[in-house]
């Protein structure tokens, strides 16, 4: 059963290593200098999947994060977005502790209402958006989300 | 043509003149692609001895038991274990794709009943919806649908959303009209319902999109 993480319940195991699964001890991100490139990543993401389904987007803090000791490492990101492909950074060498400090951004941001949900319908604009505009080449899509647009 | 006579009693070479001679049978020929060519089904309906009552359930039950004994531990285990993410395809997806393009009506009737076997297992009931979602609607209705709307007033809130998702991704007239008719409890859920409704409302003409 879902916890109720808003009303102070602990968060459950299953959303850290469901949301937070790692990696060789490393979580992937994308790194954004201000909220309007939000739209940016997430186009970045979802450029690179084989459907649209909905996803929750949160933004952490670096500069917080790296305070409690977290290590970011810059690597090479699979979009097909190929002018956000040096956007991607990793969160490495992350521990039980490191982790748990994600975690609790997380559940700050989630508190806080910080999370935004882009839908199908969103994505589809977004992906649409860019592929006119020529930043998206639709070739470069899987063919079964190249249908759906 | 010959007559042809059967033999009725045996005498020592005497031809019996009132010998029954045999139905004469002509030769039928059907054409290719005539319109008054019977159908398969038609014989069938014309000769109900070639066709028992009880024959096509007996083979649908067959088939259904064959899947479960072929595919449905193969599918739990895959929905339990896979490192699932959405937008990505999974292990369950592709199996049931290829058990689709076997036998779709079997393939839904059996991932019904591993549904509905398996409601108080959340786990599984996600799985089987994401899983549901991803084919289009009118090749998995009306079990789909029927699963989703299952969904809806389950006790754990995360399948209920998996239920709003399949109707999302389904994206028709018919989703919209369900989503319309539902209600959560929960703020962050409603929200999701209300901007897929928007979305499908814009998709479908029946909005103006906001510039």
């Amino acid at each position: 059963m879902q916890n109720d993480i808003i009303n102070g319940e602990d968060v459950s195991a299953d959303a850290i290593t469901n949301c937070m699964k790692t990696t060789r001890n490393t979580l992937s991100t994308w790194k954004i200098s201000n909220e309007f490139e939000i739209e940016d990543a997430v186009l970045a993401i979802v450029s690179g999947h084989d459907h649209l389904d909905s996803i929750d987007v949160i933004c952490l803090n670096s500069k917080a994060l790296k305070m409690h000791g977290l290590t970011f490492e810059d690597t090479p990101g699979l979009t097909p977005l190929e002018s956000f492909s040096k956007r991607h950074v990793d969160i490495i060498n992350l521990s039980y502790t490191s982790l748990g400090a994600v975690a609790n951004q997380i559940v700050e941001n989630i508190k806080d209402g910080k999370v935004k949900r882009y839908t199908k319908g969103m994505q589809k604009k977004i992906l649409k958006i860019a592929i006119e505009s020529g930043r998206l080449e639709r070739d470069n899509l899987h063919p079964s989300l190249s249908m759906k647009l | 043509m010959s007559e042809l006579y059967e033999i009725i009693e045996t005498k020592s070479g005497e031809i019996i003149i009132d010998s029954k001679a045999l139905p004469d049978y002509d030769i039928v020929t059907y054409e290719e692609d005539s319109s008054t060519a019977p159908l398969f089904e038609e014989e069938l309906e014309e000769d109900r001895t070639l066709l028992t009552p009880s024959l096509e359930n007996r083979l649908n039950r067959r088939r259904l038991q064959e899947f479960m004994d072929k595919f449905a531990s193969e599918l739990l285990h895959s929905i339990r274990d896979q490192d699932f993410e959405y937008g990505i395809n999974s292990p369950a997806d592709i199996l049931v794709k290829n058990c689709m393009q076997e036998n779709e009506i079997v393939t839904k009737e059996w991932l019904n009943k591993i549904y509905v076997d398996n409601y108080a297992n959340t786990e599984i009931l996600i799985g089987l919806l994401r899983v549901v979602s991803r084919f289009d609607y009118n090749k998995i209705t009306p079990q789909g649908p029927t699963m989703a709307l299952a969904a809806l007033p389950h006790a754990n809130p995360e399948v209920r959303e998996c239920g709003i998702r399949a109707f999302e991704s389904w994206g028709t007239l018919e989703s919209l009209n369900i989503l319309r008719n539902v209600q959560c409890d929960e703020d962050w859920l409603q929200a999701y319902v209300n901007q897929v409704i928007e979305d499908l409302e814009e998709e479908w003409g029946m909005s103006v999109p906001s510039s």
